[in-house]
């Protein structure tokens, strides 16, 4: 399914980088520095609200304040609200669309900001 | 004092506090606490018994050597008090201390029985004797007021850390104290201001029967409820106590008989009394037994409920993310990602997209329930313009109505209407869910929306030109399908739980939703009520 989003995004001219466990990206966002993250909640090694607690505790504060959307299918009312109490801009759930109306839609979101 | 009547009551409360205090004991051999308070009720019964024996003797001489030993009692029960407070407190003593303690406590005990420093010597006076204080009697005071102090502090210094069957334990303990403190007020100051004489205050030590009785019962009863039976027997036993001095202190037969007549009287009455407080005392110990046996099945039912909410988030979450793939391919393919598609196999892909759809709509739904039956759904308001909500569904749904060759109608209000507030997410998942209802039921003419304000109610109808229903459909239509009856054609169908979700969501909102429908093949209404003053 990563792969699937990955193209639509890539043909819609972001710069994509999927990455498959939370202890990985919290690697990975120091170099790369990303603008945004889509993030599920189910993931390997520490689930999605570790990954955001982990994050927003980095000493780089402009990595730490990283924009943050959920994408995931893994829909529980606490987690969504652990998910929104760290500052998420959106908890989006997969099913509600297709990966085009996702890149309009994280476009929507992202130029908000 | 009547000598018979005393020996009786000292004779019954030594064996009272000597019984009392070898079944705390026996109860725990190895436990200190049970230990040390076995010694305090023994050597407070021989301070007790030896205060009135050395009353007894006619010889001076004698009466200073037992009242030598009562003041070595007196330094025992000290002792073990304070022990028993500290093994009840948990505390931990040093050895020094340990020592300083013991130590003085021989040093005294020695000064008190083989010198003058403590005692000096014994006087007659009209009621007996009196003693005559040696120069150290202010050291020995000291000492056993210190150890009295620092063994009430022990054991209420930890009142408010302790457990509740802990605290009752000590509230026990604090009554038995002051019951034995307030007696022996009574008959050592305020008697013997009254009568001007010694007499009767050896009564005030007789009272310690209710001190290492409170204790007994905290320590050996394991359900403290019955504070109340005991102060009820304690004050019976006191007026029976007193009815009975009074008794004996009868100066004729008649009076006598008529205070016993009184005293029979006394006791019956004071054993139904006793009696309706035990019975009520067993009414509250079910109770609380019934309540307890009813918080651990709610919170076994807690649990259960909790493990079924996660398994129902997990599972969606699996239904939800082949489903997602399919959507996701399917939808790219149609929009020509991975180049042009065969017209024939247009139609085909459009069926898999439409059947994945219904099927996330489904397990949505499914989530919906579940979050609502287990009060876990929150609303969340927010100002909003009902109309562009059906604006905005209208939208939506245009290609659904196009390809059923069908209509959908809004027809707007005449003047503005106010804006609410609302959970804009499910009052939109409250009318998308009957306008797709309504789409799938009708295969001829199409779906009017309309919404007006009246009486402070703002009131939107979806009229559609369907199946219709008959009057036993339209009683089983928002109920829930674990509710419903078996086999319920609605489901059965395939329209999933979209009406119910759509009921309770304008439930939600303290609004009212229903149909009305001429019957089979005459169209349906579905009429939405939502109250705007209590939210505008």
């Amino acid at each position: 399914m990563a792969h699937m989003y990955r193209d639509k995004f890539i043909g819609s001219g972001f710069d994509v980088s999927v990455i498959s466990s939370s202890e990985e990206a919290l690697e990975k966002i120091k170099d790369e520095r990303p603008d945004l993250i889509l993030l599920d909640m189910l993931l390997p090694l520490g689930n999605g609200v570790y990954f955001l607690r982990e994050m927003r505790k980095m000493a780089d504060k402009k990595i730490a304040k990283t924009p943050v959307i959920v994408l995931s299918n893994y829909d529980e009312p606490d987690t969504r609200k652990e998910a929104n109490d760290l500052g998420i801009k959106d908890y989006l759930l997969k099913t509600d669309f297709t990966p085009r109306q996702l890149v309009e839609e994280i476009k929507r979101l992202y130029g908000e900001r | 004092m009547n000598f018979l009547f005393e020996i009786i009551i000292v004779t019954l409360i030594a064996v009272g506090n000597l019984v009392m205090g070898t079944i705390v004991y026996l109860k725990e051999r190895k436990n200190n606490v049970n230990r040390t308070f076995g010694a305090f009720a023994f050597f407070l019964t021989m301070w007790i018994v030896g205060a009135f024996v050395s009353e007894l003797p006619n010889n001076l001489y004698l009466s200073l050597i037992l009242s030598r030993i009562v003041y070595v009692n007196v330094v025992l029960v000290s002792i073990a008090l304070f022990y028993f407070s500290i093994f009840f407190s948990e505390k931990k003593l040093g050895s020094l201390i340990s020592f300083i303690i013991f130590g003085t406590g021989f040093v005294l005990i020695c000064a008190t029985l083989i010198t003058d420093l403590i005692i000096k010597s014994a006087v007659f006076q009209v009621w007996g004797f009196n003693l005559v204080s040696g120069p150290l009697y202010f050291s020995f005071l000291g000492y056993i007021l210190i150890l009295a102090v620092a063994s009430i502090y022990n054991l209420f210094s930890l009142y408010y850390k302790s457990a509740p069957r802990r605290r009752l334990q000590l509230i026990y303990f604090l009554l038995g104290f002051a019951i034995f403190i307030v007696i022996n007020v009574i008959f050592n100051v305020f008697v013997r201001q009254i009568t001007g004489s010694d007499v009767y205050y050896r009564l005030g030590n007789y009272s310690s029967i209710f001190l290492i009785g409170f204790i007994t019962y905290a320590i050996v009863k394991k359900e403290l409820f019955g504070i109340k039976v005991i102060l009820t027997e304690s004050l019976v036993g006191l007026v029976v106590l007193i009815l009975l001095v009074d008794l004996f202190l009868s100066k004729t037969i008649q009076m006598a008989l008529f205070k016993l007549s009184i005293l029979i009287a006394f006791i019956y009455l004071g054993w139904s009394l006793i009696r309706s407080v035990l019975s009520e005392i067993e009414r509250r110990e079910k109770v609380e037994r019934m309540s307890e046996e009813l918080r651990k099945a709610y919170n076994e039912l807690k649990k259960l409920d909790l493990a079924k909410n996660e398994f129902i988030s997990i599972a969606s979450h699996q239904l939800r993310t082949p489903l997602t793939i399919i959507k996701g391919y399917i939808s790219m393919i149609l929009e020509k990602t991975y180049g042009r598609v065969p017209v024939k196999a247009q139609g085909p892909l459009k069926n898999v997209y439409e059947s994945n759809e219904r099927l996330i709509r489904l397990v949505n739904d499914l989530l919906t329930v579940s979050k609502i039956e287990a009060g876990k759904m929150e609303v969340k308001f927010e100002k909003a313009k009902v109309e562009k909500l059906i604006i905005d569904l209208k939208d939506q749904l245009k290609l659904k109505v196009k390809e059923k060759h069908l209509y959908l109608r809004f027809k707007k209000p005449k003047g503005p209407l106010p804006e609410m507030l609302i959970d804009k997410d499910k009052i939109r998942g409250a009318i998308l869910n009957i306008l797709e209802n309504a789409i799938h039921y009708t295969e001829k003419g199409g779906i009017k929306i309309e919404t007006k304000v009246e009486d402070g109610l703002y009131e939107i109808v979806i009229r559609d030109t369907g199946a219709g229903m008959t009057k036993e459909e339209i009683s089983r239509l928002f109920i829930s399908f674990s509710r419903g009856p078996a086999g319920n054609k609605m489901w059965t169908e395939g329209v999933g739980l979209g009406l119910y979700v759509a009921n309770k969501y304008i439930i939600m909102h303290k609004g009212k939703i229903w149909v009305e429908s001429g019957g089979k093949g005459k169209g349906a209404a579905f009429h939405i009520l939502l109250p705007v003053k209590k939210y505008a």
